[in-house]
Parts: structure tokens; C-alpha cells; sequence
């Protein structure tokens, strides 16, 4: 991003936060707030706020490229990090497309070697394969198929929280986070709890440790009468078994009264009622093991466990700027998620066309159109569409 | 709660209510002549723990409550005037291990009032009698100390924020609960002086008798790093640094914080990020310093536990020895006891 690129994105970037009310969290006095403000990679930090206007002097003044709290409370949030006072810490969950294992990643995620210039698609590779230097930039892209898949995942977490935490609705947020997924946020429940116990939470979400006989479910087994209830690893890992073995075909099974497929029918109610014994009969242990591990990997929740187990963390403010889209942090609360496009909903920088020179960007939709690809090419582009570009380092303004 | 409870759970504030009732006694007047069973037993509470790290009850001490109860705040009076950390969490986690063997066996009502009264919120499970439903907070407060894998919350039946648990289990919880109340109640400032001559007498005793047992707890400092003593993932970290591969923040963290802490010096741990593709030495060098404790806060940073390693997805497979330990700087000292054995039989 040169001079005049950052000097196009900062002025839309105030104009945002002159245009609307600042969000502000619970307790926010007693919260340390945190700032890009230019593209070096300094955080300016250690800042607290009294109230919503000041913060928001602050926004519309110094237009930060990017804007961060603590989810921890403190007795002195300006101070040194060993004597702010640690109070307690919201808990948190970064949901990020790039930690799923997705294959449009190879479509569009693009990187180019400093030294060289070499380009390619995918992930980057340590070494440039042409010039042999390690100077590697990476351009990484999003599409509705890595954020469907993201929002996949909040969906299970959700019901986690809900169902096995008995965390309350009203008490989870669910925000876009203005780039490559969610952020889901849970107010008061918990948030005592020490980096330990956290861990555990983590490891409760993504399966990390878990021992699928210790819930009963072993070759042969099944959950105890008192398990088979709507919620918990046990009875989630049977939903998964009961989902896989359902759609999976066999020769010999089209006939609805074919011996297979009354077996596979048996097997089904079985496993309604939280028992593997006719699953266990259908194959032998090697292959159950191998289904029960599957069945765990689908359960498994993908959250990053270094963002939740971070008791100082400092999260992206909610419908703040995201500095490497132009993208807010906007709110999916669960009753909007379902019609919540991220590509859509979180473009809050819409305005009159602009010239830009894009080196390269793969085709993508922004709202209801699509672009690209483009290469080393000169266009004009809606304001919301050159910031992307700008904010990815694919383009910048042209005088 | 019946008298013969108060004896078993000497700690509860209802015993102490219920005591204070009967007799008023304070530390000066423990001198006195028919107070002298509950000074033995004070003394002999503390013994036990460092000879058999649990405190035993016969049947007789337990008949004679009166003494049994009171003999507990006067060797809390001792240990704190002593005024060691080891010593504070020997005697609170011999004193907890009694009132474990107890709660096993115990009336779920009486185990239910003992919950309540150290904060613990716990239910009767519908489906059993035996069973418990507690608070998730709860247990975690509790229970993340554990090793074992069925502690781990991921393996436990987790239903609306409850935690179910059998009775041997929630024993297990408020034993933890018990050791830390009675640890901090052994933080109070009492000092020699606040004893008649004939308790402090008493107390300069079993002071000396606990330096005699510490000397044999001794702690071990780490070892020192060699090749050949890594543990597998630290193993792997610089197998891949050396290949020019890039590791993560938090391998970084953990390779650092490993190195520094098993006396490599910044310069060792610099060479070794030398090879990585992005290596930027003025910065690597601000942060294996930061890490070490020489720059900033001066804190020295330990490398994470595995249980942390393996949340983070940076545990590789690990080998036999992993499995007998739980923190990656335990290792190396595995590794030598190992060869010290073997090497023994030749």
C-alpha cells in the first residue's frame, strides 16, 4: 500500500466513524484498548477510554487501520501489563476459514516472491522454487465456500455453548470479523475461569484428548441409559456415526427388503436408542475404530485455541474496520446468521468509482457482482471494491 | 451434622461454631495442664503428615471430640507460626486425604452440606442416587489439576452447564477444595511468641524434624540441554528449523522458552533461528531476550506444560517417556533415570 493508497483508505475509514455511533463493551473504562494506525506493524497500546465519545474523538481523528480491546477487565487498564490488575476475561473463540482444511485455498490464495517476482496459487512455500530466496509474500483470498464452511463451525459451537455449557442465548455473540471468519463471544459465564481451565474449554471444542470408551462407546458398546440425552460428546459422537453410516451406500442394499439393507436399518434404530452393537456386528474393529475417529473429527469444532486460552487477549472491536478487507466487524446474532452474507453484510464502505492498478487478484463477488481475475491491468471500481484490493496489497490508487 | 462429623471434618466452620460453644480456648492458655491431650494430638497431626502424609483418627480420638476438634486450629496455629509454603501444603493435603477416605463412604446429604459450605455447587443426579451434578466452574476450579484422562472435561458427561460426577469423585473435588482452604488458613501470622513457653518448645520440634524431612524432598533442578536429551517435540521443532522450515509463534514460545530454561545461552538459541527463511536477527534477538527473562519485565517465561503443547496442536506423537511426564522440561530427567537404571544392571 503506498502513501496515497493509505491516505485513500484512512480518509473512508473516518468518514465511517464519523457517520455512526461507536460500539463500546460492558465495562469499558476498565478495558485496555489498542491500535494500528499506520501499516508498520507497531500496535499502540496500553490506551484506555472513559466513555464512547471519547473513543470516538479518537476513531474519527486518527482513523486507526485497525482497532482492538482487551476481553479481560482490569483495576488499571493504562498500565504496565504486570500491574494492570487482572479482573476477569470474557470468553472467547476465533473461528478462522484459514485453520479448515478447504481446498479453495489452492483457487485463490495467491503468493509472489519478493526477489523474483515469481508468482503461484495455494499456500506459499518456504523457498521461492525459481530464485531459491525466502522473501515470500502471500495474498490470501475468501469466497462463499471458506466462509460457508466457517460459519459451519459456529453453528456447531453455538449449540456446544447453548446445549452442553448452558450458556444462554442473550449471552453469545456471533460477529463476522470483517475477514476470514467469526468471532463468537460469551458475556459473564465464566469469566473467572483461569488459562487452565480454559485449555479445557478448548479442548472440550475441538475433541483434543478425548477417549471415546470413557462415554461408553467402544466396539460392542454404547452410551449408559442415563448418556442417551440431547447433549454432550457422547451423544454427539453417535449423531455422527448415525449420520455417516446413513448415507453410505453398499452393493447389494437397493432392495428395501434386501438382507442388508433390513441390517443397515437395524444398525440405524440401534444407534437412536445410543447403541453400537448391530454397527459393531456390520464390520470388524479396525474399521469401527476408523468410523469413530471420523465421527470425533466431525463433531470436533475447528476454534483457534491460542485466542481463547489468551486471558489478555486483545480482540478486534465489533463494528470496527478490518484493515485487510476495508470489511467491518459486524454482528450475526444466531437468528440472523443463517441469512447473514458476510460478502454483503459487512460492506459498510460503499461510494463513487475509483481508478485503481491491480498487479493480480483472483475473480471474486463482492455484494451482487462479481470481478476479475485481473492482472497487472488499470480499473475503475467502486469505492468499497478498490479498498478490498488496496487492503489485500493486490492494487493501489492511481493519480 | 452429628458431634462424631465435627471430628471428622475438624475444618468446618460449624465445628469451629459448635467448639466455641462449649470451651473458649486461646493460644496462651494452651499450657495449661488439662489441655495437654490437645496439644499431643496437634502435635501428633503434624507428625503424621510428614511421616505418613495423611492424617489418621482411631475410634477413640474420634469419641473424644472435643479434643479431636480443637487439636486441628491449635496445629494450623503450629504450621503457620513455622511459616513454610512446603510445609503449609504437606500438612493441608495430609489433612484433606483424611477427610477424603471419609467422603467416599458418606451420607450424600452430609456430602452435599460439606460441598456447600466450601462453595461448591453440586445437585443429586436424578438418575442416582450416588451420583452428583456439579458446576461446570466448579469443577474446572478443581478438577484441571488432575492427570488422569477421565477428569478432562471433554471426556465427562457435560449436560446445561453440570458436570455429572460419582460420589468417590466429588470426594476426590473437595479433597482439592479442602487442601486449599486448610492451606490458607495455615497463612495466618502467628508467631513463637504468641505460644506459652512449653507449645513453642513443641513447635521448634517439629520445625526441626521437618527440615531433616525436607532435606530428603529435595527438588531437582533441570537439566542441561544436549542432543541427545530432547523431548520429541522439541526434537522436531529443530529437526524442522534446521530443514529452513518456518515454525509458529507458539513453537517458537515453546523451543525458547525450552532452550532458555535448560541453560542454553541467547547466542546458542539465536544460531539455531538462524537458518529459518524469515530470519530478522535484530528482532529474533529482542525476543529469545524477552523470553529469558534479560529484557522487559525480567520475567523468565517457562516453556507451556503438554497438556497446553497438545491443546496447540504443536505435540507430536509422543514416545514412552511422555507418557510418564507432564511437562517437557521433566524430559530430560526421565531420560537419565531411565539410563542410570539400565546402566546400573551392567
Amino acid at each position: 500500500m503506498n502513501g496515497k493508497s493509505l491516505n485513500f483508505v484512512k480518509n473512508a475509514f473516518s468518514r465511517y466513524y464519523s457517520s455512526k455511533e461507536t460500539w463500546t463493551p460492558k465495562e469499558m473504562e476498565r478495558r485496555e484498548f489498542g491500535f494500528f494506525l499506520g501499516k508498520e506493524k507497531v500496535m499502540l497500546r496500553h490506551r484506555s477510554f472513559k466513555g464512547r465519545e471519547e473513543l470516538s474523538n479518537f476513531l474519527v481523528q486518527q482513523a486507526p487501520l485497525d482497532v482492538y480491546y482487551s476481553v479481560a477487565t482490569y483495576d488499571h487498564p493504562e498500565w504496565d501489563m504486570s500491574e494492570k490488575g487482572w479482573r476477569n476475561a470474557d470468553i472467547v473463540f476465533d473461528i478462522d476459514a484459514d485453520h479448515l482444511e478447504i481446498e479453495c485455498k489452492v483457487e485463490h490464495d495467491i503468493w509472489i516472491c519478493g526477489a523474483c517476482s515469481k508468482e503461484g496459487k495455494g499456500p506459499k512455500p518456504t523457498k521461492c522454487p525459481s530464485c531459491g530466496k525466502g522473501e515470500i509474500a502471500e495474498i490470501t483470498w475468501i469466497c462463499d465456500k471458506c466462509l460457508g464452511l466457517a460459519k459451519q463451525e459456529v453453528y456447531k459451537l453455538t449449540e456446544v455453548l447453548q446445549d452442553d455449557f448452558g450458556i444462554p442465548d442473550e449471552k453469545v455473540s456471533v460477529y463476522f470479523s470483517g475477514h476470514r471468519g467469526y468471532h463468537v463471544q460469551v458475556q459473564e459465564s465464566l469469566s473467572s475461569i483461569d488459562q487452565t481451565a480454559r485449555k479445557e474449554i478448548v479442548d472440550y471444542m475441538t475433541g483434543t484428548g478425548i477417549d471415546p470408551s470413557l462415554h461408553g462407546l467402544s466396539y460392542g458398546g454404547g452410551l449408559e441409559p442415563s448418556e442417551r440425552l440431547s447433549a454432550g460428546w457422547g451423544t454427539r459422537i453417535i449423531r455422527s456415526i448415525y449420520e455417516i453410516t446413513k448415507d453410505m451406500r453398499s452393493p447389494g442394499e437397493e432392495g428395501k427388503d434386501s438382507l442388508l439393507a433390513r441390517r443397515k436399518q437395524r444398525m440405524l434404530e440401534d444407534l437412536m436408542r445410543g447403541k453400537l452393537d448391530a454397527l459393531s456386528k456390520m464390520m470388524n474393529r479396525k474399521k469401527f475404530d476408523a468410523l469413530l475417529a471420523s465421527a470425533i473429527n466431525r463433531t470436533a469444532i475447528r476454534v483457534d485455541p491460542v485466542v481463547t486460552t489468551d486471558i489478555h487477549r486483545l480482540f478486534r472491536l465489533p463494528e470496527t474496520l478490518n484493515s485487510k478487507t476495508g470489511f467491518s466487524k459486524m454482528a450475526a446474532s444466531s437468528e440472523r446468521l443463517a441469512s447473514f452474507d458476510p460478502l454483503t453484510d459487512s460492506i459498510v464502505l460503499r461510494g463513487n468509482s475509483r481508478e485503481v492498478r491491480i498487479r493480480s487478484a483472483p475473480r471474486f463477488r463482492l455484494i451482487d457482482e462479481w470481478y476479475g481475475p485481473y492482472h497487472d491491468e488499470k480499473v475503475s471500481l467502486p469505492q468499497e471494491v478498490a479498498i478490498l484490493l488496496i487492503c489485500k496489497g493486490a492494487a493501489d490508487i492511481v493519480d | 451434622m452429628s458431634v462424631l462429623r465435627y471430628a471428622k471434618y475438624p475444618f468446618l466452620k460449624d465445628a469451629v461454631a459448635f467448639i466455641s460453644e462449649q470451651v473458649d480456648v486461646q493460644l496462651q492458655e494452651l499450657g495449661r495442664d488439662e489441655f495437654k491431650p490437645i496439644v499431643q494430638r496437634a502435635v501428633q497431626r503434624i507428625q503424621q503428615a510428614l511421616t505418613n502424609r495423611r492424617i489418621t483418627t482411631s475410634s477413640e480420638e474420634l469419641i473424644n471430640y472435643l479434643c479431636e476438634v480443637l487439636s486441628f486450629p491449635t496445629a494450623v496455629a503450629m504450621v503457620s507460626a513455622i511459616d513454610d509454603p512446603q510445609l503449609r501444603s504437606v500438612y493441608s493435603l495430609s489433612e484433606a486425604k483424611a477427610a477424603y477416605g471419609n467422603l467416599r463412604d458418606e451420607d450424600p446429604k452430609t456430602v452435599l452440606a460439606i460441598s456447600r459450605e466450601l462453595g461448591i455447587r453440586a445437585e443429586p443426579a436424578k438418575e442416582a442416587i450416588s451420583d452428583f451434578n456439579l458446576s461446570l466452574v466448579d469443577y474446572l476450579m478443581y478438577a484441571t489439576n488432575f492427570h488422569q484422562k477421565k477428569w478432562k472435561p471433554v471426556n465427562r458427561t457435560l449436560i446445561h452447564g453440570m458436570v455429572k460426577v460419582t460420589q468417590q469423585e466429588l470426594a476426590r473435588i473437595l479433597q482439592e477444595a479442602i487442601q486449599r482452604h486448610i492451606y490458607q488458613k495455615t497463612s495466618a501470622k502467628v508467631t513463637m511468641g504468641d505460644f506459652p513457653d512449653s507449645i513453642a518448645e513443641e513447635v521448634v520440634g517439629i520445625k526441626r524434624n521437618w527440615e531433616k524431612v525436607k532435606e530428603t524432598m529435595g527438588f531437582r533442578a533441570a537439566a542441561v540441554d544436549d542432543a541427545a536429551n530432547r523431548p520429541p517435540c522439541i526434537r522436531r521443532m529443530i529437526e524442522r528449523l534446521e530443514k529452513g522450515e518456518h515454525l509458529s509463534h507458539t513453537e517458537r514460545f515453546a523451543l525458547t522458552t525450552y532452550l532458555a530454561n535448560s541453560g542454553r545461552t541467547i547466542d546458542d538459541i539465536l544460531g539455531l533461528y538462524s537458518t529459518s527463511p524469515d530470519f530478522n536477527p535484530a528482532r529474533t534477538e529482542y525476543q529469545v531476550k524477552h523470553l529469558a527473562g534479560q529484557t522487559g519485565s525480567r520475567t523468565k517465561y517457562k516453556p507451556p506444560k503438554c497438556t497446553t503443547m497438545k491443546t496447540q496442536g504443536i505435540c507430536p506423537d509422543g514416545d514412552e517417556l511422555c507418557e510418564k511426564i507432564r511437562h517437557p522440561l521433566q524430559y530430560p530427567l526421565a531420560k537419565s533415570d531411565r539410563g542410570d537404571r539400565a546402566g546400573g544392571g551392567c
